[in-house]
């Protein structure tokens, strides 16, 4: 390209031209030297990755924190179903939709299975056990 | 009949070999292996970084962030495109994502420097502050329209390069290029001017003669 004298010159010359100025501006840049200690500086962050624990594979699952849990889930359970089964024992010949009136369970049943206080206190327990374990697989030791 | 290979092709071709001697090396064990890339593309990926944000300490991290990260990635590359495209791809995201994290300080684009008359221009900013300025206002382009801009002009206008390293078909790279550039000559419009003005050097001798006076 030459800029020197370019009379007259149409506005698409001059978008042309102005195209290649910007060219020029923008391809001309002068090249950046890396500092002298940019590749050690590399290296020894690598090296340091590359001595440290593998992180990047899947964590294993904490089988240590997660078995209390599981059993206590499984002791719950059991106790539910021993729950309703003393009421069925209780009842013998009360057909399926009488089982569960306040006249067919005894008082403690009845407080347990149809009061909102033994449905509160049950999801309260819960939540308690699944925060004391959530916070010991963090690794926090103190019990609250 | 095929031309024979140029010295840059050949280059090109032993850089490409030495390359897979070396992350084959780094892939069984030997992560020292690394040092001969890092030693091999330092230069590009510093400046290529440069381009992004114009602050050399930040040049530097980043790039040194994308060296990291070409490490940890190794095996992802598929050895389908060269090993330099993946790791300008690499790079280029590496570049994108910490700059989204932590904008360049920049002008707006309405505040970059303009020469208040073509005539005057290289008188009252030298060339190269002039060329600056415009470098500079690329930066306070959109995305959409700078980054096709930096990887064009740093792969040498080589489009197919720069579209290759952004992962976009080379006719959108070419729509967003040509956008691009029409903003910045918009936005400059001594770049149209300087075309039918005199040149610097005879400006200067003019004044020294006391023509222009």
């Amino acid at each position: 390209m030459n800029p020197k004298k370019a009379p007259n010159l149409s506005s698409e010359q001059l978008e042309v031209g102005a195209g290649q100025e910007l060219d020029r501006i923008l391809a001309g840049e002068a090249t950046l030297l890396p500092s002298s200690g940019f590749a050690a500086s590399v290296m020894l962050q690598i090296e340091q990755q590359a001595s440290a624990p593998d992180i990047q594979g899947p964590i294993p699952f904490p089988w240590r924190w997660a078995l209390p849990g599981i059993a206590a889930l499984i002791a719950s359970l059991g106790s539910l179903l021993w729950l309703v089964g003393s009421a069925l024992r209780s009842t013998p010949f009360a057909p399926p939709a009488a089982l569960l009136t306040h006249a067919n369970l005894s008082f403690v049943h009845a407080l347990t299975l149809r009061s909102p206080l033994g449905t509160a206190a049950m999801a309260l327990a819960g939540a308690w056990l699944c925060l004391l374990l959530a916070r010991r697989m963090a690794g926090e030791s103190s019990w609250l | 009949m095929s031309s024979p290979p140029t010295a840059a092709t050949r280059a090109a071709s032993q850089s490409a070999a030495a390359d897979l001697a070396a992350v084959d090396c780094v892939l069984a064990g030997d992560s020292r292996a690394f040092a001969q890339i890092v030693e091999r593309w330092q230069g590009p990926l510093i400046n290529l970084a440069w381009r992004y944000c114009r602050d050399r300490g930040r040049a530097e991290e980043m790039a040194q962030e994308a060296f990291v990260r070409a490490w940890r990635g190794l095996r992802q590359w598929r050895r389908e495109a060269s090993f330099s495209t993946w790791l300008f791809s690499l790079a280029a995201n590496v570049y994108r994502s910490e700059l989204k994290r932590i904008p360049p300080v920049t002008l707006s684009l309405d505040r970059a420097t303009e020469p208040s008359s073509p005539f005057l221009r290289d008188l009252e900013m030298d060339v190269e502050a002039r060329d600056e300025s415009v470098r500079r206002a690329l930066l306070a382009l959109p995305e959409k329209y700078r980054e096709p801009l930096i990887l064009f002009y740093f792969h040498e206008m080589d489009i197919s390069a720069a579209a290759a390293t952004m992962g976009i078909p080379v006719g959108t790279l070419k729509a967003r290029l040509s956008r691009g550039r029409a903003v910045l000559r918009q936005r400059f419009p001594h770049l149209r001017a300087c075309i039918d003005a005199p040149p610097a050097a005879e400006l200067t001798g003019k004044l020294a003669n006391g023509e222009l006076l």
